[in-house]
């Protein structure tokens, strides 16, 4: 177990910057997420971990021990491939041996250490198989062991489960978040699924363009995100466009297309200043007949989406049509056509810089 | 699978086109491949028209005979070392270093190819003969008083170093391919286990390039087994394909040829069926989805050097005996 520090980690390739100055503080043990659309750069950082590609400056760092320049076969990691990368010529207990192997482990603990892998996936009863007879999720099984069997300083994942069904894919997800929980060791899992982030994260790092738009647990950035991206990235959102009005008592007021909109500043705005506020669809609500509460917002339903506990509203408020979504009303709840108010806490709407070109 | 058969009729297409096609070919192959074997193995097992064993008898007692088939397989076998050792490392660095020029050489690296054989062999001959160029230029500078025998051995070597220079890029085409054909996650995935650079090519890529390597190893076994031009210029008489080229070749045609040929016809059919069947057949299912490692990588300054320098020494030493043969083509004697 050992911590992983990238510390202004750099990595051009010709003229296109694919990481641009990322710091990462990875704490031993942590199961760490590098989350973001396809091409912003995390898979680059995974790799850069692993030594298969050196970063361009920068440094990289396991514990104390300087990482950077060190060869991959030297790094002791363990890396589960998307594409699973089982060897077919070797059947499943000779692909998860070849790490042992390597490293000259004797034969008894090579067997015992092989055969304690494979059951900790539980994929004991396959050990003779060739991984083609295999189906995906028990290919990912294996993957998982072969890089466990080493016992590595640190696991990285880059999108493991992204070849799987949906299904498999809630499975596997609770399997890795137990074989980590057991094996105790620093795990770094690169994906681009938001709800993989936030069910399995322990902390993650929001990417974007090469750079880090947001470190922090998933809540933290599910609730606080820091700006627009990560707001339109992880889960849905309502931005309104607006200039902010003053700031007191950690609360901001801003006037946007839909009148007076208070909430909390994600960064420190000045007065006058362009802005934009962030509101969930569930942080908005069918608001009581109470014209003195703040962030009120009236608007025609234009259609409703049941879905059991929870139905999706779509409300055409005259500039901009919101979504919200609310917890199921009785019978007699409102139909398309019909004028209705909506409301949202401003502890949930976010106050964010308008950047250009943001959503 | 289980559709019900459709009749005759329309299973096939029976236009006038498709009918003449097939009718051409199938007369084609008759008449160049099933008739010239058909011929051959008659006269290997008719003797006065009865069926009948002698010449693969005698074959099978006559020393000359057994002699001339090793030899024959030393020289496909020694061949196909050759070409390996040659073929192997070039596809290696092909595959992994990314360096300017590299297009033009892989473009050159090919061309002894189309070159014949025999024709090198006797570009070779003037070049290394007792009282050839070498010979003559070493004694002129004083280095050596005596010619030196450089084809000893009755020209198996000689013979040898022509059939590798020659098939080389059969070897070198077919282990690039099988080369470009694993997917590097496979690579960098026991590279990330902890295994060095050779133990990932021993352990992992070269098992997985086998069924392509063998198919190239088949083509050049084969093709030096059975040459006839290059053995029968370097006066090295005693193969397989220069005894019947003697024996058919004569007015008065000894049988023992075609009795050879037969053989030399269910060898190269078992060496085919058995890389078939051992190695050929298993084809790994390999592909990379989402993201694909480059696999190249920048040599160092060194490196690139020595690359050239490598690539530069076998395309020379390939085409060399050609330049002689043309070089004396327009020298006035």
């Amino acid at each position: 177990m050992v911590s992983v520090l990238l510390e202004s980690t750099t990595k051009a390739f010709g003229n296109t910057i694919a990481v641009d100055d990322v710091t990462l503080n990875i704490g031993a043990g942590e199961l760490f997420f590098l989350l973001g659309p396809s091409g912003c750069g995390k898979t680059t950082c995974l790799r850069m971990i692993a030594g298969f590609y050196e970063p361009t400056s920068g440094r990289i760092l396991f514990g104390d021990r300087r990482m950077d320049g060190v060869p991959p076969h030297q790094r002791n990691t363990g890396m589960v491939f998307q594409s699973y990368a089982l060897w077919p010529h070797l059947s499943v207990y000779e692909n998860v041996a070849y790490g042992l192997d390597v490293r000259r482990v004797g034969p008894r603990e090579k067997k015992e250490r092989t055969e304690r892998a494979l059951a900790v996936v539980h994929m004991e009863e396959h050990a003779r198989k060739s991984p083609n007879q295999l189906s995906g999720g028990q290919q990912q099984r294996v993957a998982l062991a072969r890089a466990l069997v080493i016992e590595p300083d640190v696991l990285l994942l880059d999108e493991p489960l992204s070849n799987l069904d949906a299904r498999l894919r809630v499975e596997m997800r609770q399997e890795i978040r137990r074989i980590h929980r057991e094996s105790g060791v620093t795990a770094i899992y690169v994906t681009h699924d938001q709800v993989e982030a936030l069910s399995m994260a322990d902390r993650m790092a929001v990417m974007n363009r090469g750079r880090v738009e947001q470190l922090g647990s998933p809540r933290d950035v599910y609730k606080r995100p820091a700006s627009a991206f990560v707001a339109g990235f992880i889960g849905e959102a309502n931005f309104l466009r607006g200039t902010v009005v003053a700031s007191e008592a950690g609360q901001t007021r801003i006037l946007t297309e839909l009148g007076e909109i208070t909430g909390v500043a994600a960064v420190d705005l000045a007065a006058g200043s362009a802005a934009m506020c962030s509101i969930r669809p569930e942080s908005l609500s069918l608001a009581p007949d109470n014209p003195a509460a703040p962030n009120r917002i009236a608007g025609t339903l234009v259609s409703s989406t049941y879905l059991g506990a929870v139905e999706e509203l779509r409300v055409d408020c005259g500039p901009v049509t919101l979504a919200a979504t609310i917890h199921s009303p009785g019978p007699g709840g409102p139909r398309p056509g019909d004028r209705l108010t909506l409301r949202a806490a401003p502890e949930d709407v976010i106050v964010l810089a308008d950047e250009a070109g943001s959503p | 699978m289980t559709a019900p058969r459709l009749p005759l009729r329309a299973r096939y297409d029976w236009g006038w086109g498709t009918v003449s096609a097939s009718v051409l070919l199938w007369a084609f192959f008759a008449l160049f491949l099933a008739y010239p074997l058909a011929e051959t193995v008659f006269q290997a097992f008719v003797v006065d028209g009865r069926f009948s064993l002698t010449f693969f008898r005698l074959i099978a007692t006559n020393p000359v005979q057994q002699q001339a088939v090793v030899n024959s397989l030393n020289l496909g076998i020694v061949s196909t070392v050759l070409t390996t050792l040659i073929a192997l490392p070039l596809a290696y660095v092909m595959a992994n270093f990314r360096f300017r020029g590299k297009v033009w050489l892989q473009a050159l690296l090919l061309v002894p190819m189309v070159m014949p054989p025999f024709v090198g062999a006797i570009g070779m001959r003037q070049f290394f003969a007792r009282f050839g160029s070498v010979n003559l230029l070493l004694m002129k500078l004083g280095l050596i008083g005596e010619p030196i025998d450089w084809f000893g051995g009755g020209g198996f070597l000689g013979v040898v170093i022509l059939e590798a220079l020659h098939l080389y890029p059969i070897m070198y085409l077919n282990v690039a391919a099988a080369l470009a054909n694993v997917d590097p996650s496979l690579e960098e995935a026991a590279q990330n286990l902890g295994a060095s650079r050779w133990r990932v090519f021993r352990t992992i890529t070269f098992p997985l390039m086998l069924p392509g390597y063998f198919a190239g190893a088949a083509i050049v076994f084969i093709w030096a087994f059975t040459d006839l031009g290059t053995p029968l210029i370097f006066h090295y008489r005693n193969v397989v394909a220069v005894q019947i080229f003697e024996k058919v070749g004569d007015q008065r045609v000894n049988p023992m040829g075609y009795a050879l040929v037969v053989l030399v016809a269910a060898l190269t059919l078992v060496f085919f069926y058995l890389s078939k069947r051992y190695v050929g057949g298993r084809r790994y299912e390999m592909f990379s989805r989402g993201h694909a490692g480059d696999r190249e990588r920048a040599p160092t300054w060194l490196g690139c050097c020595g690359i050239y320098a490598v690539c530069v020494a076998i395309i020379g030493l390939a085409m060399l005996p050609h330049l002689s043969v043309i070089l004396t083509s327009i020298t006035k004697r």
